[in-house]
This record gives structure tokens, sequence and C-alpha cells, in this order.
């Protein structure tokens, strides 16, 4: 599936347009969880600033996705990333605020370590920003580890994900969906575009992979210290999208199949993004008061599909990315990485079974206070539309139907089923210790905030100096007085100095 | 012979052009002050003969048509407008600008005295600016340089306070010293080599040979002369202090005149005086191009110790004219892109900024940073133009800083001087720590309980007087078209592309 168009017009050399499976379906699941965001973001936002910058972010990630030239894609990137501060901030709380100005400013930084990367890139190669002139080309290091971490910082996975877990949870919950759900996506994205498969990317592919994984093992261990449900989420965020940049990296280590990589990926990025954006609306929906009993129980479900999906239920979409991406992994040459990623699916459930149970508390809790208002129609239908994706999406689009045709033999099923019931006897188990994980959260500091706030005391500090050096008029009184005092004093002060003035006379006279 | 010469109208029209800004300029002296129907008549009509005129020669030079005027002048010097790719750039930029400005003033200045002198001494800045875009050699630059450094000083000390003199007297020690050093480079280097016209390539070649240490101190006679009014550190300490000047001269020293002839000058000296090969030759380009980038992280790092909103935009234009002067000395294709179309650029985003500073400080009495808080409630129009204008100047795309930045930094590379694109990215984030606190705190913070220090204009529609309020909605908007649009030939860069192909003979 190839459509590019040139605007000839826009900015120098702007070419959109779709290449490859990858581009298409991240297109359209893109555009679907924004659009049933704003259906639920309508169910209880308000105000221009909000909607604007919620418009434009929207406007950037699609952007970003069908470009295909390093300017279109940095002008969608960019958008998206400064729009979004809007989203982090829009409760206006201490929380929100310290989130969206740590957002911020790693969004600057990152932004700025990925326009110097795509100038070297673009310089390196005459000046060319298509990517169809970058891929199979070689770069150096240094543009490569800029976009690495440009993108990085976007995608958040460890150890750039210090500003994921602080915004993630303060924005409201559509715009968490979107965040987590889409945005963080576009990182993974722009690695895929902008970095080639070429022999540099091969040699660092075993490093990333292994960052990948434990970003995976880190997001998915954190989670489980928090005790707030979107927290865990965010983290699971951290966990997941280490899975993604584990398939950017192994399409680096293996360029031969980059393009059956790029369905893992696609259908990978498809099924996560779904499945946490309802995840993340689920943690606003459920603190309304759910009014029937049938409802409750069809919520229930869907929550509970939604959330194993993530941990590879099979019938769900998880299963179907969870089996494809290990029988990428099926040659011996690969086999660690295999049981790396399979005891990573054992993370993933657990972290899992503790969203199912923090969601329960949840909703139990505003279940039983009469005065909590019910969701309005705008939220429950959105809601209900994207958490039935799980379940549905792999029956309805063909390059998924087959990955889950192909995990459900015998073998298959007992691989996916047999982590998920590990987890589900450590997390009895885990539960049963007379040990608080919530607490262990703390004693694990993010450094990023106290050096965000350092840096903004230090900009306060420096607009309150005097804000401008003053040549000081009286310094030069007082050498006109010293100069005239020199003159009106004794005749040996005069004589000396004309002394003086005539040897250096005399000496410069001579000397030429 | 000579008359008929003349009469063609290709060498009339650069003439023409000057003269329809001279022209309402001394009929606008004698206007009556009350007058102030036949004023606007006679700025706006100016204004629309002098667009009209550009857009004629504009069609003229994209088809090839040679514009020269010649008149004896000195010996050996005669008086040249010529009207080329590179010079209708800065002539169309301030023709345009010219046009946001006078409506702005009109409603800045309504319940203002002495409006003729004002607007007569405007309208006459605006001739010396398009006489200095125009001239086709370096006397005639440097007589019409003079004048516009002659006419900016009423419009300076227009206020007439103490702070108002004093920034005049500064303004006009420093330009007037420039103006001296330039006259003496100009001078030494019409001994050496006399004066030909503008030339892509220079004209000086020849006598490098022999008259190495002259050409030199020539060089850096008129680079410090023009450096004065492109605010090159250390000769920028004008700049910040003319901020007492009202909202329209601020932007007409920032944006549209000042600073950008010093900036011109020192596109014009390099490349068509000297040629970018006699300066790299003379190694001079190498030393300009570190004062410029020490300029621009000079005055980012003022800018953000500033707490007035005007002297945060001057430190900012410090920072930000010195990106014209980088490109310029990096002497590479690519940088120079970047440099001729941020001169553009640069005007259409600071003149945003100066006119929404104004806004804040006639409609509420804004003139602190801190006083900005929740200003975007009141003011949407013009908080949203002021943040367009300073995403801009941070580079952020698809507004038209962010093309100058990418030209900028890839002729950083070309050139071979990959320190400076590191200047390029510190110096954005550095864009980045002093502006975006002032859009944070427009949109996001809480209008102060107190009420705002002044609140003007309630009658009006619009949140403020609407002649003030259009023409930063306007610049605004093309700032963004510029940017979105850049591919396009029409564009500032498809046109600076054209200009380059030209200088560099590409």
């Amino acid at each position: 599936m190839n459509m590019t168009m040139p605007l000839d017009s826009f900015w120098p050399d702007a070419l959109i347009g779709i290449q490859g499976p990858l581009d298409a379906a991240w297109l359209l699941f893109t555009a679907a969880l924004w659009l049933l965001s704003s259906v639920y973001a309508a169910g209880s936002i308000r105000g221009p600033v909000f909607w604007t910058l919620w418009l434009v972010s929207m406007a950037g990630n699609l952007l970003l996705i069908v470009s295909q030239d390093a300017l279109s894609f940095y002008i969608g990137f960019s958008m998206m990333s400064l729009a979004a501060y809007g989203l982090v901030v829009h409760d206006r709380t201490p929380v929100a605020r310290r989130a969206g100005r740590i957002y911020l400013q790693l969004a600057v930084l990152g932004e700025m370590a990925l326009l110097s990367g795509l100038i070297m890139i673009s310089y390196q190669l005459g000046g060319a920003v298509q990517f169809a002139a970058w891929q199979g080309s070689d770069i150096n290091p240094l543009p490569a580890a800029l976009v690495l971490a440009g993108l990085g910082l976007k995608a958040g996975f460890w150890p750039l994900h210090v500003w994921l877990p602080l915004a993630h949870p303060a924005a409201p919950a559509p715009a968490s969906a979107v965040l987590s759900g889409v945005m963080i996506k576009a990182g993974i994205l722009g690695l895929w575009k902008i970095l080639p498969a070429a022999s540099l990317m091969q040699e660092w592919a075993i490093p990333v992979m292994s960052v990948a994984v434990f970003s995976a093992f880190y997001g998915a261990l954190m989670g489980l210290t928090r005790s707030n449900v979107k927290q865990l989420l965010a983290f699971s965020s951290i966990s997941q999208i280490g899975f993604l940049l584990f398939l950017v990296g192994l399409s680096w280590h293996l360029p031969g199949q980059r393009s059956e990589i790029a369905v893992i990926l696609m259908l990978y990025g498809v099924h996560h993004g779904l499945a946490k954006g309802t995840l993340f609306l689920a943690a606003d929906l459920f603190k309304h008061r759910i009014p029937t009993a049938w409802l409750q129980a069809l919520l229930a479900v869907l929550l509970l599909t939604t959330a194993l999906s993530i941990a590879g239920l099979p019938l769900t979409s998880g299963a179907a990315v969870k089996s494809e991406l290990k029988s990428a992994l099926a040659t011996d040459e690969l086999a660690i990485w295999r049981n790396l990623i399979i005891a990573g699916s054992i993370t993933s459930a657990l972290i899992m079974i503790k969203a199912l149970v923090l969601f329960r508390r949840l909703s139990s809790h505003s279940n039983a206070e009469p005065d909590t208002a019910p969701p309005g129609i705008r939220k429950l239908s959105a809601w209900i539309v994207l958490a039935s994706c799980p379940a549905v999406l792999p029956w309805l689009w063909p390059s998924m139907r087959e990955s889950i045709l192909y995990s459900l033999s015998a073998s298959n099923l007992w691989a996916l089923c047999w982590p998920l019931g590990i987890a589900m006897v450590m997390y009895a188990l885990g539960s049963r210790l007379p040990f608080e994980a919530d607490r262990m959260g703390r004693w694990l500091p993010n450094l990023m905030v106290p050096m965000s706030l350092r840096l903004k005391r230090t900009l306060g500090r420096l607009t309150q100096e005097t804000p401008d050096w003053q040549f000081d008029t009286r310094s030069l009184r007082n050498m006109e007085r010293r100069w005239n005092r020199l003159w009106h004093g004794s005749t040996v002060n005069l004589s000396s100095t004309l002394l003086v003035i005539i040897t250096v006379l005399t000496i410069v006279l001579l000397s030429t | 012979m000579i008359l008929v010469q003349m009469m063609r109208w290709t060498s009339l029209l650069p003439v023409l052009i000057i003269l329809s800004s001279l022209i309402p300029a001394l009929l606008i002296f004698a206007t009556p002050e009350n007058a102030a129907r036949r004023r606007t008549i006679l700025n706006l009509g100016g204004i629309v003969i002098k667009l009209c005129l550009v857009l004629l020669m504009l069609l003229g030079v994209s088809q090839g048509l040679r514009f020269r005027f010649e008149v004896d002048f000195l010996p050996g010097a005669s008086l040249v407008l010529q009207g080329d790719a590179l010079s209708l750039q800065f002539v169309t930029l301030s023709s345009i600008l010219w046009l946001a400005t006078t409506i702005y003033a009109i409603g800045y200045l309504q319940k203002s005295q002495l409006k003729s002198r004002f607007f007569g001494y405007f309208s006459l800045c605006v001739s010396a600016t398009v006489g200095i875009a125009l001239s086709g050699n370096l006397i005639t630059f440097l007589l019409f340089f003079e004048l516009l450094t002659l006419a900016t000083f009423p419009l300076v000390v227009h206020r007439g306070t103490d702070a108002a003199l004093k920034a005049g007297r500064l303004y006009l020690v420093y330009t007037l010293s420039g103006g001296t050093l330039l006259l003496m480079g100009v001078a030494l280097l019409h001994s050496i080599t006399g004066t030909s016209d503008f030339i892509p390539g220079g004209y000086v070649s020849g006598a490098v040979e022999e008259n190495r240490f002259a050409l030199m101190a020539a060089f850096a006679l008129m680079i410090v002369g023009l450096g004065v009014k492109a605010a090159l550190f250390p000769l920028h300490g004008w700049l910040p202090r003319a901020m007492v000047a009202p909202a329209p001269v601020s932007a007409l020293l920032h944006a549209v005149a000042v600073v950008k002839a010093g900036a011109f000058g020192i596109i014009r000296v390099v490349y068509d005086v000297f040629g970018v090969e006699t300066g790299i030759a003379l190694g001079l380009t190498p030393v300009l191009m570190l004062a410029a980038a020490f300029t621009i992280l000079y005055g980012s790092i003022q800018a953000l110790r500033q707490t007035d909103i005007k002297r945060r935009l001057a430190f900012s234009t410090v920072s930000q004219v010195s990106y014209i002067t980088l490109g310029v000395a990096m002497a590479g294709p690519t940088a120079a892109i970047g440099a001729v179309v941020h001169l553009v650029h640069q005007g259409l985003m600071k003149i945003t900024l100066f006119f929404c500073a104004g806004n804040m400080a006639e409609t509420l009495g804004i003139h602190r940073i801190q006083e900005m808080d929740g200003l975007g409630k009141r003011m949407p129009l013009t908080m949203s133009a002021f943040t367009v204008g300073a995403l801009g100047m941070i580079g952020v795309p698809p507004i038209a800083g962010f093309f100058s930045k990418w030209y900028l930094g890839l002729g950083a590379l070309e050139s071979g001087n990959d320190a400076m694109l590191a200047v390029l990215i510190g110096s954005s984030i550095l864009n980045a720590m002093y502006f975006m606190p002032l859009i944070y705190r427009g949109w996001f913070a809480q209008p102060p309980t107190a009420g705002w220090p002044e609140d003007n204009f309630k009658k009006s529609r619009f949140e403020t007087h609407w002649m003030m309020l259009l023409p930063p909605l306007f610049t605004a908007l093309l700032s963004l078209l510029a940017g979105i649009f850049a591919g396009s030939l029409a564009s500032p860069l498809g046109w600076t592309e054209f200009i380059i192909s030209q200088e560099f003979a590409l």
C-alpha cells in the first residue's frame, strides 16, 4: 500500500503519504483513538485553550505519521509535543503544573536533540530530506545517537522515561489516553522511519534491544509499587514501549526480515495503543457511579478483557501480537531474547492483575457513594466502542486474523496461558507477604523532579538580579579630580611629568 | 541621450519607489496637527503606491529586467540606485511592514501630540530604509544610512520624557560614531579600489595582494560601523535603552528599518563588496562569525535576565539579528540562504511581538512579565499573535523561524563550522527558556484578582482598538504562511534561494 503526494508549494521537498502497511494501520488507529478520546473528552472537558491545543496536537500526530520526509516529520512532531503541554497542565493543580514543567523541559530538549540529529543526517546526505533517500545510507554515530535520544524522550523507554510517570497521570483521562496510546508511539515510528537499517544500526541493535528489555521489566516492576491506577498504567506504558523498541532493535539486528517485523510492529502498536487508551479512559470512567447492574457487568467484562489482552489473554489482540513476537524469535540464535520476552509477559501480566485490583477498588468506592454522577452517554459510548477493540479487532482486521488463528494452535495457547497462570499465582502469593510494595515506590526518587525545580529556580534568580551593567559616571569624575590635582600640585609634579613625556618621545623618535 | 536613458521606466522605478514615501513625508510635515484625515490619506496613499511599484519591480526582476538609476555625485562615485533580487527582498519587507506599522501607529497615537512630526519622520525613515536597500554602491548606501540615523532620532525621543531624551542621546552617540567609522571605512576602500557597483563576488579581489592590511582595516571599520546598527556585541547598548520609545517606533527599530539596515549592510559588504572568497582569504569572516556567535548567546542570556517585556524582546533582537550576521560570516551558500531569509523571518516575528507588547501596555498597562498572568482570557487574539511570534523565535515549526534555523544549521555543517550548530541549538534552548514563561503566563496562569493595572478600550468591539489589533494578526499570519508555504517560489525562502543562486553563481 503505497501512496505519496509531494506538497510542492509547502515546505521544501515536502512529501506526505503512506509507505507500507505500518503507516496505514497506525494512521487509522491513531485517528480512531483521537476520535474516540475526543468524544469521551467532550463529555466533561470545556475551555477553548484545551480544545485548540487538542486539535493542534492531533494534527501534528497525524502529520508525522503520513510524513515521508524529515521536515514534515519534525513539523508534526513538535506541533504534537508542544501542544500536548496544554493537555498535561489542563487541571492547573500544582501536581499537573509540575508534571507539565518537566514534560516541557524534556520535550524541548528532545526536540533540539532530534533537530540537530536531522540536520546532521540531512547534511551528510547532501541536503536530502526525504526518507526514501535516507534508507540504506550509512549515517554517523553522533546524529544517530541524537535522533535516538530525541525520539527516546518522546517514546519514554528507560532511562528517558522520567517525565512519563508524572505527566500521564496528571493529565485528564482523555489526554492521558492519547498521550500513552498514540503520542509515545510517535517516538517509535520516528526511529523506524528515520534511522536506516545500515551497518551502524546493526552494531547498535543488541544494546538497544537490551535497553528495551530492561525497560520492559523496569516499567512493570516499578508499576507494581504504585497504588494510583493512572501511575501504574503510566509505568505499564514504559514497559510496553520497551517491547516496541525491542521490535525496532530486532529489525536492525535482522535487516533481512524488516518487512516481517514491520507487520509485528504494526500489530503491536495498534493493539497496545487501543488497549492502553481504553485503560486510561477507564481510570476516569470508573470514578463515575454505574447506574445499572447489567451495565456494571458489561463494563467489568470489557475492562477485564482489555487489561488481560495486554498480558496476552488468548483470543484477544494481545494473544495475536505475543504469538507473532515469539515466532519471530523462533531461531536458536535468538533463544535468549525469546526467554526474556516470555519472562516479560509474566511481569506484564502481574502489573495488569494489580491494575485490575486497583480498578475494582476504584469502582466499588464510587458505586458505594450515591452522590457520584453517572457517566454521560458520550463517555459510555466512546469507551464501550474502544474497549471492545481487543476482542473484536482480531476478527475484523485481516492481518490480525491470521495471527490470531496462528495463536490458536495448542502449543501456542499453552505458551500464552502458562505465564498468565504463573503471574496469578505469584500475585496471590505476593499479596499475602508482609511486604508493602506501595511503600517501595517512595524509596526510589525521580531525580528529574529536583533537577527541574532547580532549573526553574535558577532562571527565577537570574531575572531578579540588576538587569544591566551601567557605566558609573562618578568614577569618571574621580579620575578628573585626580588629574586636576596632578596639574595643580607642585612644580615638581609638572616638571617630572614633562620629563617623562620628553624621554618617551625621544626614545620613540630615536628608535624610528 | 543621458536624459533619454534616465527617462526609461526601468531607471525611474527605483527613484519612484523612494519618492513614494519621501513626498508624503514632506507633505505630512506641512500638514496641520488636527488634519488627521489628510495625514492618513497621505500615509496610506504613499504606501499603496509604493506597494504597487514594488510589485512591478518584483515582477520585472523575476523576468530578468535590470533596474538602474545613476547621477553624478562625487568624483569617481556616482549615486546609483539599482533593484536586484537582494535589494528587493529588503524593500518588500520594509514596505509591507511599513503598511502594518503605519496602521498600528495611527491607532496607537490617537491621543498623542505632534503627530505630524511623528508621521513625517516615520515616512522619512522608510524612505531612507528603501534607499539603503536600493543603493547600488557604497557611497549611496552611506548617504541613506546616515539619513536613517537622523530620521530615527526624533522618533526615539518622541515622548519627550527624560528617559526618552537620554535614550535618544545614547542612540545618537552610538549610531553617529558608527556612521563615522563606516565613513572612514568607505573612504579607505574608495582610495584603494575606487567605488564600483555592488556585484556578486565583490570588486576588491584584485587589490588583495598589495593592500592586504588596508583592506582588512576597511573591512573592520565598515563592520564595526554597521555592527552598531546591527546591535553586534559590544555595540548593542543603545538598543535595549531605546525601548522607551513608543511601540511603533520599537517595531521600526527592531524589524523594519534600523537593525535591519545594519544587517543588510553586513550582507552587502561581505557578499557584494568584498566577496566571500576575498573575505575568507583575508581571514576576516571567522572573526565576524565568532563575534556573531558570541552575540547570539550573550543576547539570549541577557534576555533571560530581563523582567520588562520590551527589554526582553530587545535583547532577543540582539541575539536574533546576529543569526543573520552569523549566516553571512559562515560564507557558504546554504548558510547564506538562512541568513538572508532570516532578515525577513525575524522581521515578521519580531514586529508581531512588539505590536503585541504595545497592545498589552496600551490596553491593560502591562509592562512587566509578571503582569501577563491570565492575559489570554482578556486579550486572546493579541496573545495568540504573541504566541506565534514567540514560538517562531524559538524555532518551532511550521512558523517561519524554523526554516531559517534549518538552513543556518545545514550551512554551519556545510561550511565546516560544526560548533555553530551547537550555538544555534543552544540559542534555541535559551529562546525557549525566555519565551515560554511568557506564553505560560498568558494562557495557563490565573488572571490577577486585583484586576489589571489599567483597562482601556472597554467600549471597543474587540479586545483593543482595531487598528492596533489588525497589524499583529496580519504579521503573525504572514510569519505562519511564510513557514507553511516556505517551499513555494513566492515565499521569502523561495525568493532567497533565487538571490543566493545569483550571489554564488550556482
